[in-house]
């Protein structure tokens, strides 16, 4: 499977529609123009509504890899599956805990949309499907970073992606497409549409 | 007359054992008030044994973010100048100098936008290494490769430790500087290295290195040399901590040279106020 015509459908490519493109550049313009010494510690309100997406994003994550261990992943790299998995699921607490919720809320429009790709057995459809995923999710990390106005919620963030990278870098090698060095180090992906992210079904 | 056996030689009740007790009391007590006197002198550090170089005093010039800007573009120039040398060496196979020289592109491109982010913030671009990590870290690395009993092994271990290193910078930077837009380029840049610091362990030890066991709570593994395994996944969230990098040949022993990597402090900023060295 190519990895250029894995990618997420452009319905998933615009980030954060429940809160608007004009609400996004206000943000940006104030965030923008605020020195770090005036940044607060502690998440503020309007980090605590971004990160309730984002923490909705890593849930969908961890319960797409789920999906894979279930359709029953070839033992070869189901350590490696479990791990995102987990992974995943610790950054979705972790969010919880810095915007004081609990870990619940996953985006059923993201999980439907990718979880016929997820439930396979085809382990390079598999590589393909999640270094997709991954990449889009750090593409979004880092949009929702340059929004945030605390320092724990980018200092958090920054945590999260960096190992969100390794994890592509993972996968490409999985699907066996690791020797095109500009997909490894340089993939172009798009933030992911977290609209309806929250409020959704618990999971 | 009988003399009393209590009675010293000399006819004196106070013998030389009282002297002596007494003499020592008296020292003692002056000793206590000399140490209680507001008038001492004299260095209060604390006391220091062997032959170890005196202590520096890190510089107390203000970080800005341009000080953070020219930092990580000096430690960009020192993982490109390391590569070169690696390259220059001729130890790697084919597909190794293609991974490195595309790492050496990604990180002047890095080093670039540092510096001109760094002009943007009122400072001045610095186009050299960063001294301090040259001079503490890369030289006695690099000496300690030139004798190793695997030497392609042991750049690929630098390698991997100065791409997690670097990843660690510009992630501590990013919550550091002022604006969205600085953190924005130092996150770019940690995921970048995130990439490089992921697709060596690959590269050089193929599936097992894909994830740490102590993701599963085990030990970490080791190498068939019993050196520490490199994993691509070592962690589930990104760590600023020290990194340990062992290499070079067993002594007697079967010790190896350890060294351990942190990211850039007060003691190796590139201050707005030091001159270039290039």
């Amino acid at each position: 499977m190519d990895p250029e015509t894995a990618e997420p459908a452009s319905s998933r490519r615009s980030l954060i529609g429940a809160i608007g493109a004009a609400g996004l550049a206000s943000a940006a313009a104030l965030v923008a123009a605020r020195p770090a010494s005036a940044a607060p510690y502690t998440t503020t309100p309007e980090d605590r509504e971004l990160l309730e997406q984002a923490m909705g994003l890593e849930l969908t994550a961890r319960d797409l890899y789920l999906e894979t261990i279930e359709a029953g992943v070839s033992d070869d790299i189901l350590e490696v599956v479990e791990a995102l998995s987990g992974n995943h699921s610790a950054y979705a607490q972790a969010i919880a805990a810095a915007i004081g919720a609990s870990a619940a809320g996953r985006n059923e429009e993201l999980y439907a949309d990718l979880q016929p790709e997820f439930a396979t057995t085809d382990t390079e459809a598999l590589a393909t499907a999640g270094w997709n995923l991954e990449n889009s999710a750090v593409a979004t990390h880092t949009e929702l970073a340059s929004l945030y106005e605390s320092l724990d919620a980018v200092s958090l963030t920054g945590s999260i992606l960096v190992v969100e990278a390794r994890h592509a870098t993972v996968l490409a090698d999985i699907g066996g497409f690791s020797d095109d060095l500009d997909k490894l180090f340089n993939p172009q992906s798009e933030p992911l549409v977290l609209a309806g992210g929250t409020g959704g079904e618990q999971s | 007359m009988t003399k009393d056996a209590q009675t010293p030689k000399s006819g004196t009740r106070f013998g030389r054992r009282d002297a002596l007790r007494v003499g020592g009391i008296t020292l003692s007590l002056a000793a206590l008030v000399a140490a209680c006197g507001d008038d001492i002198e004299g260095s209060e550090a604390p006391g220091r044994v062997g032959y170890a170089p005196p202590v520096t005093d890190p510089p107390d010039y203000p970080v800005d973010d341009a000080v953070l800007l020219r930092t990580s573009s000096s430690l960009e120039n020192t993982i490109i100048s390391v590569y070169d040398e690696i390259l220059a060496g001729g130890a790697l196979e084919a597909d190794a100098v293609t991974l490195f020289e595309r790492m050496i592109e990604d990180h002047q491109m890095i080093s670039d936008e540092m510096n001109a982010l760094a002009i943007g913030a009122g400072g001045e671009a610095w186009g050299c290494t960063n001294p301090w990590m040259i001079d503490r870290l890369v030289k006695p690395v690099m000496e300690v490769i030139e004798t190793s009993d695997d030497p392609a092994r042991d750049m690929l271990s630098f390698a991997i430790s100065l791409e997690s290193l670097a990843a660690a910078t510009n992630q501590t930077f990013a919550s550091e500087l002022s604006t969205a837009n600085l953190r924005a380029a130092a996150i770019s840049a940690a995921t970048l290295e995130s990439r490089h610091s992921a697709a060596l362990p690959i590269f050089a030890y193929g599936p097992v290195s894909y994830v740490s066991p102590a993701l599963r709570g085990e030990e970490p593994g080791t190498t068939s040399e019993d050196l520490p395994q490199w994993y691509a996944i070592t962690s589930a969230f990104g760590s600023i901590s020290q990194i340990n990098l062992v290499i070079g040949a067993p002594d007697e022993n079967g010790t190896r040279s350890s060294f351990f990597l942190q990211t850039p402090a007060a003691n190796s900023y590139i201050y707005n106020e030091l001159e270039p060295t290039c």
